[in-house]
């Protein structure tokens, strides 16, 4: 009898081959549950067709095409599947490794007409079709169920609301840039943090130039400026401005100039692209064909929250040494406009100082000349300030006050040098507490 | 690099400071990276403390992280997502297997603040016209039908679905699968990689890995709170990790970088900068 529907299944097999033509491809093939450090590494190696959402199409095959005579336990389906499934498309690397892992599974029976679920029917069910085409049915018959005796949840990966038949995911939380979402959603809003960042989460990174998210990350940015401006350059830092604004395509409300300070994408202190464009939309931005540390992608080991701080809070342009009559008018108080000393307070305007250290090096126009200035250095094509924080630290009490824009509180590697706070030598930590291997899968450290 | 002297960035924590003064205002915690954010949603409680029944820690995003690296000479992308963290090393804390929440990992071309280029639907590029009213990204006519808002055409091409799921009825059992769904080129030609939690899992040239880690995220939150309780800025220091010693289940995904370039149409629209954000969704049934 058992030969008989082993026969009977086997001339059933055309139809359910056709039939099973949509599930997903893997199956791990090798017992589970190791332990937590980097374990064994397993090949999945089973490939199949794309898959589609929601259940297996694999219906319709009449129950006596898949009725293989296989008794519905670990013994029967390990028999059957180690004898079916072989070489490459075997599932268990034998009859033990099959018994141990069923039996932990602890799958439910079902019974041997079922062709999707997780359940030992199913596997059974389409290892009798993998003996006609066993490329294709033995992922479905083997541990993970190949998306078919999948145990995975087969509601299509789409968001949307319940409805009164049918339920669907919805949005719970979203990421992209580390401490966007956290801190400049929802300060200063009078409709709350909890609401404002219910709000953010629901919404996309294509919505966040245009509506609520971008109006607020950019109203957050002017509170805390508001807040902390006084504080900044009491500690002789100089805060980029929130009252100067310029217009930026695609962004609905005037950008403050801290937003269209500049980066290049890979450096936060070079010129090219606006800073807004580092937060909005609220993603990584990532160019795969250039070197990856923050911001341009973000490795575990990068530190990130410094770096965002300093492009959000000061004015860049002064990072490098290289004073600018635009970082002059971005001071709009006279109190901002005092400390930089490259710049001069007009009375009703900041601009820059008619000795600004630019004025000092530009005029020096060689090699030379440059070289004779101990406050200046020959870029390769002009002469420009030595920036404060190439002043070595032993000099600095002394030294560093006589040089333009400097003073002894911003030498020695201290003033808004976000090359190094990207480094991550800002005011939090400079590295994690353990060593991260970033050559080696899966980079993240095992656990305390 | 010379380290920086923390007392001259010390009105910087006042920025995190200043958030944490604020959402104390309305009765919500905030903390850094996403860890425990929305607070409505996964955390409702004061970090540190533990979650609250009714909040959602599975669905909690952490960190998000994106890097490229070289795999003899072929280009790979590693997305890694964190979440439900931190974690102290004891009590012993494991991976939430919960097979309600869809975790995704969402690349996209980049745009800048709004993309400037897009397939307009037939195939071919179009430029997005300058911002208008009720069109801030611009729009762009194509060969046939209305015009098109830019930011609506701003789509993923690449979406990498992942899901946890028990092993039969063994809930002490857990495995993980990762779909890549978009309309980019499968980097596998099964387009889904899948076994079990705290193992390598490979499938030709994709790897896949999800398991408890250490937090790598780094940030002096003592300092931080501190600062919060009495306004004071000499709290902050570079020299403390509050993640030091703490886990996280981290969700890490190495693909070759063609995964991430579009087939079906005649894009990726500029060069090879991409963009890169996770989600997650918890599944609710009918109503």
């Amino acid at each position: 009898m058992k030969h008989t529907k082993l026969l009977l299944g086997a001339l059933a097999i055309g139809s359910i081959a056709v039939a099973c033509n949509n599930p997903p491809a893997t199956d791990a093939g090798m017992p589970g549950d190791a332990g937590r450090d980097t374990g064994p590494t397993i090949d999945t190696g089973v490939g199949d067709s794309g898959r589609d959402t929601g259940p297996s199409t694999d219906a319709g095959n009449d129950a006596f095409a898949v009725d293989s005579g296989v008794t519905l336990d670990c013994a029967g389906y390990c028999t059957f599947i180690t004898t079916t499934c072989t070489a490459a498309n075997a599932q268990y690397t034998d009859m033990a490794d099959c018994m141990t892992r069923c039996t932990a599974a602890g799958w439910t029976a079902g019974v041997a007409t079922d062709t999707s679920g997780n359940t030992l029917g199913c596997r059974i069910y389409h290892a009798t079709a993998a003996q006609a085409d066993a490329a294709m049915h033995c992922p479905h018959a083997g541990y993970i169920g190949g998306g078919v005796c999948t145990p995975f949840r087969t509601t299509a990966p789409v968001e949307g609301t319940p409805t009164a038949t049918l339920g669907a995911y919805v949005r719970v939380d979203r990421m992209g840039q580390p401490a966007v979402a956290t801190a400049l959603i929802g300060p200063g809003l009078a409709s709350g943090v909890g609401a404002a960042k219910d709000a953010y989460n629901d919404s996309n990174p294509t919505e966040d130039a245009a509506i609520a998210s971008g109006v607020q990350l950019l109203t957050a940015i002017g509170f805390y400026h508001q807040a902390l401006d006084a504080q900044l350059i009491a500690a002789g830092l100089t805060p980029c401005s929130v009252t100067h604004t310029f217009p930026v395509p695609g962004v609905p409300v005037p950008v403050p100039a801290c937003g269209v300070q500049h980066y290049d994408g890979t450096d936060l202190t070079a010129a090219g692209r606006p800073v807004v464009s580092l937060i909005l939309p609220d993603t990584l931005r990532l160019d795969t064909a250039a070197a990856s540390h923050f911001p341009n992608g973000r490795t575990p080991t990068d530190a990130v929250i410094d770096p965002i701080l300093s492009v959000l809070l000061l004015n860049m342009s002064l990072c490098a040494g290289t004073p600018t009559g635009a970082a002059c008018s971005a001071h709009t108080t006279m109190a901002m406009c005092t400390p930089d000393t490259n710049c001069t307070w007009t009375g009703t305007a900041c601009a820059p100082a008619a000795t600004s250290s630019v004025g000092v090096c530009g005029a020096l126009a060689t090699m030379a000349t440059c070289g004779g200035n101990a406050h200046c250095t020959w870029t390769g094509t002009a002469c420009r300030p030595v920036p404060c924080e190439a002043i070595p630290a032993a000099a600095t009490a002394a030294a560093c006050p006589t040089f333009p824009g400097c003073s002894a509180s911003l030498c020695g590697g201290a003033r808004c040098t976000a090359g190094t706070l990207g480094a991550g030598t800002g005011l939090n930590p400079t590295a994690n507490d353990v060593t991260l291997d970033l050559t080696t899968f899966p980079f993240f450290a095992p656990p305390h | 690099m010379q380290a920086l002297r923390p007392k001259l960035w010390a009105p910087l924590v006042l920025v995190l400071g200043g958030a944490g003064a604020f959402a104390a205002t309305q009765g919500a915690p905030v903390e850094a990276a996403d860890h425990n954010d929305p607070p409505n949603r996964v955390h409702s409680t004061a970090f540190g403390t533990p979650r609250a029944t009714t909040d959602d820690g599975a669905s909690d995003i952490a960190d998000v992280f994106a890097w490229n690296r070289d795999v003899s000479g072929t280009q790979h992308t590693v997305v890694a997502l964190s979440f439900d963290g931190p974690n102290p090393a004891t009590p012993a804390f494991a991976l939430p297997c919960d097979p309600d929440v869809l975790y995704q990992i969402h690349i996209t071309a980049d745009g800048g603040v709004c993309p400037t280029m897009m397939d307009d639907g037939t195939g071919t590029i179009g430029t997005c016209s300058a911002p208008a009213t009720g069109h801030p990204c611009g729009q762009v006519t194509p060969a046939a039908g209305s015009p098109i808002d830019c930011a609506s055409a701003f789509t993923d091409i690449q979406t990498i679905n992942v899901r946890f799921a028990h092993v039969g009825s063994a809930t002490s059992r857990c495995l993980v699968e990762a779909q890549f769904a978009g309309a980019g080129s499968a980097p596998i030609s099964a387009n889904t990689v899948a076994g079990p939690i705290e193992t390598n899992i490979v499938n030709g040239s994709v790897m896949l890995y999800a398991g408890l880690r250490d937090d790598a995220f780094f940030f002096d939150l003592q300092g931080f709170h501190d600062t919060q309780t009495d306004g004071m800025l000499s709290h902050i220091m570079h020299t403390r990790d509050s993640f030091a010693g703490t886990n996280t289940p981290v969700i890490v995904i190495d693909f070759p970088t063609s995964a991430i370039t579009r087939s079906t149409h005649a894009l990726p629209p500029t060069g090879s900068v991409i963009r890169v954000w996770a989600s997650t969704s918890r599944y609710r049934p009918h109503t």
